[in-house]
Parts: C-alpha cells; structure tokens; sequence
C-alpha cells in the first residue's frame, strides 16, 4: 500500500471518527446512568446544526464558537425533555424508553422539515487544504476532529473529578445505594439527559463545516453512534471515543482500498461483530 | 310481455355495467373528472412534492376557470406517500382500484415511479411519469407508460455529447440511489458511444460523510471529464469541494440536477466557475403558451417565483388535460393512444414521445456552464447565451 494512502486512511479515519465519538459519547453517557436508549440523540445534534448554521448565516459566528450555544441550549433541551417525558419511562423496561425516545425523534425531525425545508445546506469554513505527510486534507476536518477530542476528553475529565461528575458515575453503578449516600437521583438523572444533549448539541454545531446537512442529518449519525457505542462497551464513556476512532480508521480503510460504497456498511459489520464474539465492547460494558 | 321486458332491463344493465367497467371512468359523480396521484408530501422528497403538488392545485384551478374538461369540472385527489416507494405502489392501487379516479397523476422521484408505474401498466392504466428520468422505466416494454422528461441516457447525453472530441478520458463518481445510478449508467454508455476512455466509475452512498476516498478512487486515472451523477446540489458541492482538497483538476466537470439549484453557486463561490450541467427548463427562452398566467398566478398566491418542479407539474397535467380532450371520452385505451402520440408545448416546454416505447423525445434539454457566477447556456447553438469555456485551468492556477 502506498504511504500516501496509509495516512490519508489513518488521518482522515481519526478526523471522522472523533466526531463519530462526539456524537456517541451523550448517547452512551445517557445509556450508562439512566438505562434509556435515546433514538432522538440525532435528532438532538440536528437541533445543534441548525443553530450553529443560523449563527453562521446570521451573524457569521465560526461553528467552533457556535459549540458554545449550542451546548448551553441544547442542554436546556435536555433538561426539559428529561422533566417532561423520559422521567416517567426510567425504570421501565427498555422497550418502553425506546419507543417514546423514537416518537420524540419522529416529531422533532418533521417539526424541522416543516420549518426548514429538507434541502440541504452548508457552510464554508477553514475550507483550504493542509498537506500533510503527502496527503491533502481540508483544513475544516482536522480543527473540528481536534475539537472534538479535546471535547471528549474534557468531558471524561469533568465526569472524573467534579462532584457532579463522580454522582453521575456513582448512580450509573448502582442507582439504589447512590441514593442511600444522599445522591439526588432525579436530580442527577435530568443533569445526565442534559449533559448528554449538551454534546449532541457540540457534535451537530462541530459537524456543520464538514457536511451538507438538512433536518433529517440525525439520521445518519444515530446508526454510527450507536455502533460506537456497542464496540466501546455500552456505558464506558473511555471506551466510546476509542471506539469512535477505530471505526473512523476502518471505514476510512474501506473506503481507501475496497470500496465507498462498501464503507457505509462497516458500521453494521462492526455491531454484529461485537455483539457475536465480544458483547461488552472493547473495554467492557458498565454493568 | 312481462318477460321480454325483464329481458331488456336485464340486457340494459348489463350494457350499464360493461359501459362503466370499459370505461375506466366509474368515478360515481359524472359532474366531475377526478385526477388522482401520491406525491411525497413529507420526509426527504418533500420539498419537492409540495411544489408539484401546488403545480397541479393551479393547474386544476386555471382549468376549472376555463369551464373544466370535456364540460365537467376537476378535482384533484392527491395523497402523500411519506417518500417510500411502497407506499406509493400501495396509493397507486387504492387510487385505481377504490377511488376509481378517471385519471392518473404522476408520483415524484424515480425511486417512487417505478412502482407506481408497474401499478398502473398492470391495472392498463395511463400513467405520464413526471419527475423521473430513469432509463428503465421505459424500456420495460410498457404500453401504460409515457414521459414527460427525457430520459437520462439523453439528460447527461446532451454534455457529454458536446465534449466529445475536446477530452480523450472520464471518469464517473455517482450517488448510489435509483436515479443517480441510472445518470452514472447514462454516463457510462455517453461517454462510450463517445469513444472517450473510461478511466474510474465509483458509486458513493447518499449519506457519505467524507468526499475524499471517492475522490481519490478516481485521482489515478486522471481523467479529463469528471461526470458527477449527483442528486442535488449537497453532495455536488462537497464532490467539488473534495476535488480542489485533493488537487483533482479535469479539464471539464459536469453534474446533473445540482448546477440548476441556486445553492450550488452559492455555496461554492469562485470555485463553481466553468462546472457543467443541464436543464429542460429555461422559459425565457421559448414563447411558452400560458406561461404568463401560469407565473402570475403562481406569484400571487405563494410569494415566489415558480421553480422547475412545479413547471413540471402543471405541464404535465396539461398533457393530460390535452389527451382527455384527444380522446373525446373518459377511456383508458383512447388517452393511453392519444397520450403516444400528441405533440404540444405546455409551459413545461415541448412534449412529444416515442409513441412505441412512451419515451420522451421531443423534449429540449440545454447545456448550461457557470460563467462569472450565472448559468450561462452553451448548447444548443440556436438558444445560447455565451460560449462554452474550455478547458477548466487547473485549481492551482484560479
């Protein structure tokens, strides 16, 4: 294989799968504490495109500085989403959760046709090529890819060392004897639906440069998410930017050398797989 | 005597019965001729649904003010298909067989058509495909089945046809749906025909994300015609974005479908300069009959220009209309015959088909090329507005 290949697989494979990551990460922190499969995680991130596009159009704020909106509003999001409907399903068997998260995504993707229209749109930023080791890359792919990672390992930090953090974590163990230490459970359940929306709202504010995008765009980042996800180990919010990547690289690699077409499939190849000979993920699931 | 009459109201019920059943037109009010069709009128085909969907409302509405069709008034039966293929054969049936509507409108979208098509031949019903340009639509050997869009063979034929003798090789980068597929084939066969050599044909799915291992799949060949059999303006834009990152530079471009939609220079600035694309509409070209009052009605009541989709719609059920007053009668075989073999311009443009395939024939399609930020057109000789540029300087010397 020619080198110029190799590094175009790893580096554009490694930008891709950071924001794959980003996208996950809130799925899977969600999944982790409160046992809810959220099916409108990209419906979410949509919501964050949009307002870092309309930043853009309005007043030409750069989409990195976008993220910062986008994650506050998108947080508020969560936490009224959190308050209204998924408080009610937790604790119910997964089905049920599955079912009104898949509603909330239906009705939020056609409120945005409705209002947006489904043509696509986009946006140029930092859009001029970076040579690097011989292969081309847009500048916009590395800087976002970038953020993203420093994003997702600011959040790993924050869920580490702060004490809202270590009560996420804390709950996600063992929900019962977290509220016997005195943890707010509820309170801590609306934080983690918010913090998660939070970063889908990041990761569609991150994305808008790279993609041409129209409400259904949470569509296409769902089924990934949750690839990365089951790969990473459902819960371990380490395991999911690890997973991120690997999957970034290895549709990169299928693209590169076998097919595009082919790429698109990797995701599921990579669910089947680890479902069949690793169901924990690479770095085990939180159980 | 009392036998002979129950003999005659026998036969004449039976005459009733064969009439309706020959007819096709068993709609119960005689009052009115029902046009029905599915239209995508939510999810990813909607945008254009709803304007063929208003294309028809003001076609209905403009032939209601003139007094009707055959001296009855028209009413539209339109449902929405939600952009799924099986949904649209499902409302093809209902239409035929429940709603019993006297005459079919066209779905949008190859992927819709061709269910709704296989529908209606089974059925015998005619159908004038409006939004699809899929090759095999019509070479399935149909009898049903007529166009009022060329087909893509002579949609992406009219460019490629037009260069050549300036470029020896091509390469063909297309979306993996239905319809692109059929531009990416139509390509294919064009640039054979053409004898120019191809050098890469990769398909990408419609929701890639990175434009760069596509690109770089057809990089090697080096090809001096990069056909982009694209589906709209977003995945042409990140192919050309891809293209300059990776320093891919032919000597000419062409995209199908996106060149026409404003965003596409929008959105690409400077970089858009010298791509190629076609178009079937161009009204300021031709003395459209009705065009006038087609657009001012338009504008009145939406508050913006009428684009292509809607264009196509209301010219299409102007065929209809013009093929229903053919026939004389609401007969299936009669407008199927009349269908085959009108020709007439609507504000569409011209219409006429191949009347043993139903292809579209008499369609003018143009070649347009993006000169100094406007679509400018280059072919045909008769109707252009400026002169192809050629070649496309590489991206390192704009």
């Amino acid at each position: 294989m020619e080198l110029t290949i190799l590094t175009a697989i790893l580096i554009s494979g490694l930008a891709t799968g950071a924001i794959y990551a980003l996208a996950a990460e809130g799925l899977n922190l969600i999944w982790g504490v409160m046992r809810v499969v959220n099916l409108a995680h990209g419906e979410l991130m949509m919501i964050g495109v949009f307002i870092s596009f309309a930043l853009w159009s309005v007043w030409g704020i750069n989409p990195l500085l976008a993220a910062i909106p986008a994650a506050v509003a998108l947080f508020f999001v969560g936490l009224g989403l959190e308050k209204l409907f998924i408080r009610r399903v937790i604790g119910s068997p997964e089905l049920i959760s599955l079912l009104l998260t898949f509603g909330i995504s239906i009705f939020i993707t056609n409120i945005g046709v409705l209002t947006l229209g489904a043509e696509f749109k986009t946006i140029r930023f930092l859009d001029r090529p970076v040579s690097i080791l011989g292969t081309s890359l847009p500048l916009n792919q590395l800087v976002m890819a970038a953020a993203a990672i420093v994003l997702s390992l600011g959040m790993y930090v924050v869920l580490q060392r702060t004490r809202t953090g270590t009560a996420i974590r804390a709950v996600a163990i063992d929900r019962d004897m977290a509220q016997q230490v005195g943890i707010n459970t509820k309170k801590i359940f609306g934080r983690t639906f918010a913090l998660g929306a939070a970063l889908a709202g990041v990761a569609g504010a991150l994305v808008t440069p790279l993609v041409a995008f129209n409400p259904l765009i949470g569509q296409t980042y769902i089924l990934t998410a949750f690839a990365v996800v089951v790969l990473g180990g459902m819960g371990n919010f380490l395991g999911a930017l690890i997973a991120g990547l690997l999957i970034g690289v290895v549709e990169a690699g299928v693209a590169y050398t076998v097919s595009v077409q082919l790429s698109s499939g990797v995701v599921f190849l990579v669910i089947i797989l680890t479902l069949l000979f690793r169901p924990t993920g690479i770095l085990g699931a939180r159980e | 005597m009392r036998r002979t009459r129950m003999m005659v109201a026998a036969v004449a019920a039976m005459a009733l019965l064969a009439a309706c059943g020959a007819g096709g037109g068993s709609n119960a009010d005689d009052e009115t001729i029902v046009f029905g069709g599915a239209l995508p009128l939510t999810g990813w085909g909607s945008d254009a649904g709803q304007l063929n969907n208003r294309g028809y409302e003001l076609w209905a509405k403009h032939v209601n003010e003139d007094g009707g069709i055959l001296g009855k008034k028209v009413e539209l039966k339109i449902y929405d298909d939600q952009s799924d293929p099986t949904t649209t054969a499902r409302l093809y049936e209902r239409l035929i067989t429940q709603d019993k509507v006297d005459v079919l409108l066209a779905p949008w979208s190859d992927d819709m058509t061709m269910p709704a098509t296989t529908v209606a031949e089974k059925h015998k019903k005619p159908m004038l495909t409006g939004g699809a340009t899929l090759t095999d639509i019509w070479s399935r050997g149909y009898e049903y089945v007529s166009g009022l869009l060329p087909s893509s063979y002579d949609y992406v034929g009219v460019a490629i046809r037009l260069l050549g003798d300036k470029v020896a090789s091509g390469a063909v980068l297309n979306n993996d749906a239905l319809y692109t597929t059929g531009f990416g084939d139509a390509a294919v066969t064009n640039l054979e025909e053409q004898g120019i050599t191809l050098t890469g044909r990769e398909a990408y799915p419609g929701d890639t994300q990175n434009f760069a291992p596509a690109i770089a799949a057809i990089q090697g060949g080096s090809p001096e015609l990069l056909v982009g059999g694209t589906g709209g303006a977003d995945d042409a834009i990140q192919i050309v974005r891809a293209a300059k990152i990776a320093g891919l530079s032919p000597q000419a471009m062409y995209f199908t479908i996106a060149v026409v939609e404003p965003d596409f220079v929008e959105s690409l600035g400077a970089d858009a300069e010298y791509i190629l694309g076609t178009t079937e509409w161009e009204p300021s070209l031709t003395e459209l009959p009705g065009f006038d009052r087609f657009v001012e009605d338009y504008e009145a009541k939406h508050g913006e220009e009428p684009v292509e989709d809607v264009a196509t719609a209301y010219g299409l059920a102007q065929v209809l209309q013009a093929a229903v007053k053919e026939a004389g009668e609401l007969d299936d075989a009669k407008i199927n015959t009349a269908l085959r073999n009108l020709e007439m311009t609507t504000v569409f443009g011209t219409f006429k088909v191949d009347p043993e395939t139903g292809m579209q024939t008499g369609k003018e399609i143009y070649v347009i090329q993006i000169q100094d930020g406007k679509r400018e057109i280059v072919w045909p000789d008769s109707d252009k507005t400026s002169d192809l540029r050629f070649p496309m300087p590489a991206w390192s010397d704009r």
